[in-house]
């Protein structure tokens, strides 16, 4: 997967060649979980493929963004519309405890896995009490 | 959900998201109380069609072909499935569910009469799709037609 510098470059290549202000961009739908290492999330992200997503961790904050191709012929008369199809995008707040050198990520049927290792100070720890 | 982009200015577009967001929560939470028609539909498909054939598009992350069942029958195609649970991380905390883990089945009425020998369906990236041939019988055929004068 891609590392933190990688993913930065590829957002700003992708900001430079926008597409117009009036393409939709969607939001997809995510599972957070807590483990005693890591926060581990599922991100909902069909259609989109593992070069075309940027994964972004600033302050806390997790940002997704998925480019999505046009799959469809334009100007197409459906028989049933029931959603479209663009980029997704989100934001998401994980807090400032998670690692963010050594988030993993791998796609899987249309399903991104991040792996959010805790910061070491953020693992809990037992603490050993002296008797006397 | 929908959220128009607005790259150039980051604190309208997560203004708006966050709109959005609350905009869908309401719509759910209406659903939830009046049983209402806002609901989305629990595996949301396009169909359309070109001369030769009837496409299906469904977006279905987290699915592969042993949890789809795709069957077809008549003018009718059912699509059922069953997402697994084995993503999920034994023991943790939930701290967000947003996604789908609910069996689902759907039943399509399909817009033409279709070849049920020379479907295909594939799945690639959490999108399934299914190009489903027209039958010859209903595409269109010259008639010719008999003047009463000819013999039999």
């Amino acid at each position: 997967m891609m590392t933190e510098r990688d993913m930065e470059s590829r957002r700003s290549r992708s900001a430079a060649s926008s597409r117009p202000a009036t393409q939709w961009s969607y939001r997809p739908r995510i599972d957070l979980y807590d483990t005693e290492d890591a926060i581990i999330g599922l991100v909902d992200l069909p259609g989109a493929k593992e070069d075309a997503i940027d994964i972004h961790f600033t302050d806390g904050v997790l940002r997704i963004h998925a480019r999505v191709e046009t799959r469809q012929p334009r100007n197409i008369n459906y028989d049933i519309h029931e959603f479209g199809v663009g980029d997704f995008d989100r934001e998401i707040d994980v807090g400032n405890a998670i690692d963010p050198d050594n988030v993993q990520a791998d796609l899987k049927h249309g399903v991104l896995r991040l792996h959010m290792p805790k910061a070491s100070w953020a693992k809990p720890r037992r603490i050993d009490i002296q008797s006397k | 959900m929908l959220s128009r982009s607005t790259p150039a200015r980051p604190s309208i577009h997560s203004f708006r998201r966050e709109m959005d967001r609350l905009f869908n929560e309401m719509l759910t939470h209406l659903h939830d109380v009046q049983g209402g028609h806002f609901k989305r539909e629990r595996m949301p498909v396009n169909v359309w069609e070109d001369d030769s054939a009837v496409y299906l598009e469904a977006e279905t992350p987290g699915l592969d072909k042993s949890n789809l069942d795709v069957t077809v029958s008549g003018h009718e195609l059912h699509l059922k499935g069953s997402p697994g649970t084995d993503d999920r991380p034994e023991g943790a905390t939930v701290l967000m569910r947003e996604r789908d883990a609910s069996p689902f089945s759907r039943v399509i009425h399909l817009p033409s009469e279709i070849d049920a020998d020379r479907i295909d369906a594939a799945l690639d990236h959490g999108v399934l799709t299914i190009t489903m041939p027209k039958r010859s019988a209903t595409q269109s055929r010259r008639i010719s037609v008999r003047s009463g004068s000819e013999s039999r």
